[in-house]
């Protein structure tokens, strides 16, 4: 049920549920609610942040209500399990319990403290994040989103090879593990995945001398 | 123990083979105060019912030929227009799933003005 692709069932259910249905809803929590709890677990993670078992299975519940009131915009033709495709809004739900965690506002202190600059156009945080600790700096980023680019590399799997080589450098033991929780698929399916994308982009960085410099990134170590 | 034996034996073990569990009380307060927040004069009648078709998977036709109740029968139980007592022992039956004495112990919402 958890497999790769976006089976009838689970095409069914978000159907169900852009039709206003809240029992689709229940359906959708019964069965799909372990990868959804993957995917909140990656969003705190990403945050440096931890929640107990029972405050994530509220999370859980909250993610269901929130994939119900966008399931209308979803469509399988991506590829993406709604989670996937929903990661920033999985995300504000995170930060919406995490900010119930933090310490009140100080007013005062805040007005006394100079705006930052800003820093351009919001991107998906995790994938930004994810970016950065592959290709430490702007350049070697570029390089490797052209890369990605070049060696015609699926969306889905983009994100794939961005979040595994992120839990990887962030000194996960199993990073097949978390990433196919995150993405509703099987362990065995993302290391072939990502052992795929990776050669293609080392073969990339062999033949064509602008990307020779991804060789070096910690991506391809 | 045969070398498939272990295999099965080694993947129940493994993470990803875990479950999440349900919270399903947590669930239904929430699908009570959604079915309050429409106006539902009982709503954990609401919440119970539309709980047991989720689980089950079915749509609304499906769910009441499976139950054995006419569908308008289901539609005004899903409204919250039903009181506990006309829940159908069918659903009752269900063990596990609801908890009945919470449904039971509902108190009838107030009716909306105007």
């Amino acid at each position: 049920m958890d497999g790769q692709g976006c089976d009838g069932d689970l095409v069914e259910i978000m159907a169900r549920m852009a039709d206003g249905d809240d029992a689709a809803m229940v359906t959708l929590y019964e069965r799909y609610r372990t990868p959804i709890a993957g995917a909140v677990q990656r969003e705190l993670r990403h945050r440096g942040a931890r929640l107990d078992r029972d405050e994530v299975g509220g999370l859980v519940i909250d993610v269901c209500l929130e994939l119900r009131e966008v399931a209308g915009a979803w469509s399988p033709d991506g590829g993406a399990k709604p989670w996937v495709w929903a990661r920033r809004r999985i995300g504000n739900v995170v930060d919406r319990a995490l900010g119930q965690h933090a310490d009140p506002l100080d007013e005062a202190r805040l007005a006394s403290v100079e705006a930052p600059a800003p820093v351009g156009r919001v991107g998906d945080r995790s994938l930004v994040d994810a970016l950065a600790r592959v290709a430490p700096d702007l350049e070697s980023a570029r390089l490797v989103a052209d890369a990605l680019d070049e060696a015609r590399i699926s969306p889905r799997d983009r994100e794939l090879v961005l979040e595994y080589a992120y839990e990887k450098q962030a000194g996960n033991p199993a990073p097949a593990t978390t990433v196919a929780a995150a993405f509703g698929m099987k362990e065995a399916t993302v290391r072939q995945a990502f052992r795929r994308a990776v050669q293609r982009l080392r073969r990339l960085a062999a033949e064509d001398e602008r990307f020779a410099p991804l060789a070096e990134l910690p991506l391809l170590a | 123990m045969s070398a498939r034996g272990r295999r099965v034996a080694a993947r129940a073990r493994h993470p990803t083979a875990r479950q999440w569990p349900p919270d399903r009380a947590r669930l239904l307060r929430l699908l009570a105060e959604r079915a309050a927040g429409r106006g539902a004069r009982w709503p954990r009648v609401a919440a119970a019912v539309i709980a047991l078709r989720g689980v089950a998977g079915d749509d609304r036709p499906t769910f009441a030929t499976r139950v054995g109740i006419p569908l308008d029968q289901l539609e005004r139980l899903e409204q919250g227009s039903e009181p506990p007592t006309a829940v159908p022992p069918v659903l009752r039956a269900v063990r596990g799933l609801v908890d009945w004495s919470w449904v039971d112990a509902g108190p009838p919402a107030d009716p909306r003005p105007g």
